[in-house]
């Protein structure tokens, strides 16, 4: 027996053994995978406590680095992962709750919750194998938003000189002939971009942005699911988009494990940052509930 | 239950959320003056009446901030709703979240 009570649940992914070895998650507690027997089914897990991890803002950031980077690491190395949010726990089962009187160890309830799943999750594992995610964020930079999309009151110079009332107003003319001439930009470029995208992108789903910049105007914010080896096209789309539109800023990170297109199916939410408990870590995330 | 007030960050809550108010109203009059400036319509001694207006209710808004020490603006404002649209866009996509957020 050991004193430890409940699996910490990382991922689920092909099993490959020793896809695991070396792999550190939350305080560093080495990690390990429990095959699904008879399944190519694994959980990417580690002992814990059945008590849900908490703490202060800045520790759960690192937390949810931690766990990450170890999520990062198995998907690189097998190639398809299933990710779950934070604080996933499964517990030993009381033995009151058990039918048979014994109370399964938590390593047991989750190859009794995974056996059930293994078709559904193998097929999953098989859309993602050899994707990724990658977040695209495009704005217009109002700043560099050039004279020839804006135009100039002819009348600019004589009524500068006429008092600090005028330049003013002036100055807030010529704020919002910016403003109006990113608005346009944006819209054209919104379905520009999304068309080409999506031309290359197997999953597309808006997201909030992660960056905001005060001079910039909105464009576009996704998350797309591309096949790795067409990382590069969606670059070179946006690239192309930039050299069309100098005031087009880009911002493109990746690439991540599918964390945005694991939410549909078995229920599993997007990672976004937030501690969420598992009533008492009874069970792995309750599948589409 | 009983409420515990401060009565002076009240006040001061109450008179930021006013100078916030009051200049949302002062860029819809800008959005206005320059629309009229736009038209061509205007003498520039109206223009110059107008926007010398606008300076003095903004030097004014000014000083009531540096005096009460409020630092928030209408930029905040727009900031939050530029939060506020994107959050309620992506629940109107994904009316999933609503039922997520509601099991809490």
């Amino acid at each position: 027996m050991t004193e430890q009570t409940a699996l910490y649940v990382y991922a689920l992914v092909r099993h490959r053994p020793g896809a695991a070895d070396g792999v550190t998650g939350l305080d560093d507690r080495p990690l390990r995978l429990v095959p699904v027997p008879g399944t190519d089914v694994a959980a990417l897990v580690h002992d814990a406590s059945p008590k849900p991890f908490e703490g202060a803002d800045d520790q759960v950031r690192r937390w949810v680095e931690q766990q990450s980077r170890a999520v990062t690491t198995v998907w690189e190395r097998t190639g398809g992962v299933l990710p779950m949010t934070f604080n996933v726990l499964v517990a030993d089962e009381e033995p009151a709750q058990d039918p048979a009187g014994g109370g399964r160890r938590a390593e047991q309830r989750l190859t009794d919750w995974l056996t059930g799943r293994a078709a559904e999750i193998t097929e999953r594992l098989d859309a993602l194998t050899g994707r990724c995610e990658l977040r695209v964020e495009i704005t217009v930079d109002r700043t560099a938003v050039t004279a020839r999309e804006t135009r100039t009151d002819p009348r600019a110079a004589q009524l500068a000189g006429r008092s600090a009332g005028m330049r003013r107003l002036l100055a807030r003319q010529q704020e919002q002939d910016v403003r109006n001439a990113a608005g346009q930009l944006a819209d054209t470029l919104h379905a520009e971009a999304r068309h080409r995208l999506l031309s290359v992108a197997e999953d597309f789903r808006d997201r909030g942005r992660a960056h905001r910049a005060p001079d910039e105007t909105d464009v576009l914010s996704a998350a797309l699911l591309v096949r790795k080896e067409d990382i590069d096209t969606v670059g070179t789309v946006l690239s192309e988009l930039r050299a069309r539109h100098p005031a087009v800023r880009i911002r493109f990170l990746g690439p991540w494990p599918p964390y945005s297109f694991t939410e549909d199916g078995l229920g599993m939410r997007e990672r976004d940052g937030t501690a969420e408990a598992v009533g008492g870590g009874t069970r792995p995330h309750p599948p589409g509930v | 239950m009983s409420l515990t007030v401060d009565e002076k960050s009240l006040k001061h809550g109450v008179l930021s959320l006013v100078v916030t108010l009051v200049e949302v109203i002062q860029e819809a009059l800008e959005r206005q003056a320059v629309r009229r400036m736009n038209g061509g319509d205007l003498t520039l001694e109206e223009m110059e009446r107008l926007a010398d207006a606008l300076l003095e209710l903004d030097e004014a808004m000014e000083q009531i901030k540096d005096d009460h020490g409020i630092t928030s603006s209408v930029a905040d404002l727009h900031r939050g709703l530029d939060e506020v649209v994107d959050d309620v866009v992506d629940k109107l996509i994904n009316p999933r979240r609503w039922a997520e957020e509601a099991r809490g």
